[in-house]
C-alpha cells in the first residue's frame, strides 16, 4: 500500500537539482525585495511562491519527465491501484514544496526578523501545508496533459502567470479585467489567507473555497487523465 | 490445452491509421509464441491490448480468463514495453523494489536482480544504464511478480549478442507463458514453439519457426523464356511455385541456387534472369496473396 508513497519520497529527496532550485529562488528573491517592507507580508508572498514552484514546476515537471521517458506506461502494467499513484503523487509534491517554504520562513525569522505568536506561526503553517495542495495536484494536470519538451515550459509559463496575477511577483497593480480574474487563482487566495494570520484574523472562507475548488477540480482531472495515460510517448 | 491469450476478430485504428485488421489468434498455456513482422505491422498495437493500454474498436480479448486490464491489476502479467521507460533519480533497487512489492512481495528483491542479472548493478542509478542494462531492468520489473504471462515487445533491441542470450536463457528458465515481438525471423525461430507473422496489421501466416523460414526464405526468380511449360518449370529442384504471362517468368522456390542451375541445365535459353532475395515482408505477403 505505501510502497509507492516510499519509493516517490526517497526519489524527491534524490532530486538535488530541484530541491535547490525550489529553495534558492525563493529564498533569494525575500533576502533581495522582502526585508525592505513589510517583512512578514513578503515571507507569506515567498511562500506561496515556493509552494507554487514546487508544485507545479517540481512535481508537475516531473510527472511530465516520467510520461515522456515512458516510465508512467511501465507503471500502468503493474497491479499499481490508481488511489495509490494519486498519493504517491501527493505525498510527492508536498514534498517538493516544504523545503521551500521551510527555507523562506527560516530566513524572514533570521534576516527578516518577523516575529509572530505560536499559535499564528502553527496556523500559517498549516495553512500552508493544505494550501499548497491545489498546486500539487494543479502540476500533476498540466504534467500529463502536455506532451514532451512543451510541458516544461507550458508549465513554467503557467506558474509564471500564476504568481504575477496572483501578486507574488511584479507591481501588484492590475487592469480592471485581471484585477477580476485574480480573485478566483489559488496563488492570490492562499496569499491573501496568510496576510490574514499574519495580520490576526482568520483567512476569508469564500477563498478557501477557491483553495479548496481548486484542489477538487485538478485532483479530479490528474485521476482521469492518470486513467486515460496510456498511449503519450 | 487452455488459452492464455484470446484475440478474436480485433480491430483498431489510431485516427485514420487502420493498425489491426481483424486479427485473430490464440495463444496456449505454456507456449511461446513470437509476432514476427516489420515496423508498423501491427505487433505492439496488439501487445498494448493485451495489456489493456488500449482498448479495441471491435473483437474481443481474453487475457488468462479474464479481460486485460484485470488481469494486470491481479499482478498476473509481465511486460516489457517497447515504449517503456525508467524514472529518474532512482537506482536499480529503487525500481526493482517497488515492483516486487507492487506484486505483493511474492518474489525477494535479490531473487530478481539475480535472474536479470542485475546484482552488481543494483545500486546504479537508472540514468547510468547502458541500453542492454536498462532492458535488463525492465524484464526484471515484468518478472517481478512471478507472471503466468509474459509480454515482451521488442526485448533485445537494444542488447549485444552476449546478453541476448543470457536474457533467451532467463526467459526460457522462468517456464512463463510469453508473447514476444520481434522483427528478427531469427529471433522468433529460435526462441519461439509458434511463430505469427503479421503485416499492414494482419495476420499474414501462422506455424512452427521451420514452415515460417521455409515460407521466409523463399526468394523470387525472374527470367525470360521462349515458350515457357509451366508444368515443366514447377517441375524443377527447388521451385514451389510458377507464375507465367507471355514470355515472363517468375518462379518462387526454396532453393534458388539449385532451381537456377536446373533453369540452364534442362531448360536452356534463359534470358534477363534475376533473383531477388528474402525480403521477408515481401515473401510473406505475397505468399499469402497467393493462397487466397
Amino acid at each position: 500500500m505505501f510502497s509507492f508513497v516510499r519509493f516517490e519520497v526517497f526519489r524527491a529527496l534524490r532530486n538535488v537539482k530541484y530541491l535547490l532550485f525550489l529553495v534558492v529562488t525563493p529564498v533569494g528573491l525575500y533576502l533581495i525585495y522582502g526585508r525592505t517592507s513589510d517583512s512578514a507580508l513578503a515571507m507569506v508572498a515567498m511562500t506561496v511562491y515556493a509552494a507554487a514552484a514546487g508544485g507545479l514546476i517540481g512535481s508537475g515537471g516531473g510527472v511530465a519527465e516520467d510520461r515522456m521517458r515512458g516510465w508512467l506506461r511501465q507503471l500502468k502494467v503493474t497491479p499499481l491501484a490508481d488511489r495509490h499513484w494519486l498519493a504517491g503523487k501527493i505525498v510527492q509534491g508536498v514534498l517538493m514544496i516544504v523545503p521551500g517554504v521551510a527555507g523562506v520562513t527560516v530566513a524572514a525569522v533570521t534576516a527578516g526578523h518577523v516575529h509572530l505568536s505560536a499559535g499564528r506561526w502553527a496556523a500559517l503553517l498549516g495553512l500552508l501545508l493544505l494550501g499548497s495542495l491545489p498546486f500539487a495536484l494543479l502540476g500533476l494536470s498540466l504534467g500529463l496533459t502536455l506532451k514532451g519538451k512543451s510541458a516544461q515550459i507550458g508549465i513554467v509559463v503557467v506558474f509564471f502567470a500564476l504568481a504575477a496575477l496572483g501578486g507574488l511577483i511584479g507591481s501588484g497593480t492590475m487592469p480592471y479585467a485581471l484585477e477580476q480574474i485574480r480573485h478566483y487563482l489559488p496563488t492570490y487566495n492562499l496569499a491573501q489567507a496568510g496576510f490574514a494570520i499574519v495580520g490576526g484574523h482568520g483567512p476569508s472562507a469564500t477563498g478557501l473555497a477557491v483553495l479548496g475548488a481548486w484542489a477538487l477540480v485538478a485532483g479530479a482531472a490528474a485521476l482521469a487523465l492518470w486513467r486515460r495515460e496510456s498511449h503519450a510517448r | 490445452m487452455t488459452n492464455t491469450v484470446t484475440f478474436t476478430g480485433v480491430s483498431k485504428s489510431y485516427g485514420r491509421v487502420r493498425a489491426l485488421d481483424d486479427v485473430t489468434f490464440h495463444v496456449a498455456q505454456g507456449e511461446t509464441v513470437a509476432l514476427l513482422g516489420p515496423n508498423g505491422a501491427g505487433k505492439s498495437t496488439s501487445v498494448d491490448l493485451m495489456l489493456g493500454l488500449a482498448k479495441p474498436d471491435r473483437g474481443t480479448i481474453g487475457v488468462l480468463g479474464t479481460e486485460p486490464g484485470r488481469a494486470v491489476a491481479q499482478g498476473r502479467v509481465g511486460a516489457m514495453l517497447q515504449s517503456g521507460g525508467l524514472p529518474a533519480d532512482t537506482s536499480v533497487a529503487d525500481v526493482v523494489t517497488l515492483a516486487v512489492r507492487l506484486h505483493g512481495g511474492r518474489r525477494a528483491v535479490a531473487e530478481v536482480l539475480e535472474l536479470a542479472g542485475l546484482t552488481s548493478l543494483a545500486r546504479r542509478g537508472c540514468d547510468e544504464l547502458s541500453g542492454g542494462q536498462a532492458q535488463r531492468v525492465r524484464f526484471a520489473v515484468a518478472m517481478a511478480g512471478q507472471p503466468e504471462l509474459l509480454f515482451l515487445d521488442e526485448p533485445t533491441v537494444a542488447m549485444d549478442v552476449e546478453s541476448r542470450r543470457a536474457f533467451w536463457t532467463a526467459v526460457r528458465a522462468s517456464g512463463t507463458t510469453t508473447v514476444f515481438a520481434t522483427h528478427y525471423l531469427e529471433e522468433a525461430d529460435a526462441h519461439a514453439d509458434r511463430v505469427i507473422v503479421m503485416a499492414g496489421g494482419k495476420v499474414v501466416a501462422s506455424g512452427t519457426p521451420s514452415t515460417i523460414k521455409a515460407m521466409a526464405g523463399a526468394r523470387t526468380i525472374r527470367c525470360v523464356l521462349d515458350s515457357p511449360d509451366p508444368a515443366r518449370l514447377l517441375a524443377l529442384p527447388g521451385v514451389l511455385e510458377v507464375e507465367v504471362h507471355g514470355d515472363d517468368v517468375t518462379l518462387r522456390a526454396g532453393d534458388a541456387d539449385r532451381a537456377v542451375a536446373a533453369l540452364y541445365s534442362s531448360i536452356g535459353g534463359v534470358r534477363d534472369l534475376h533473383v531477388t532475395g528474402a525480403d521477408l515482408e515481401d515473401a510473406l505477403i505475397k505468399l499469402t496473396s497467393a493462397r487466397n
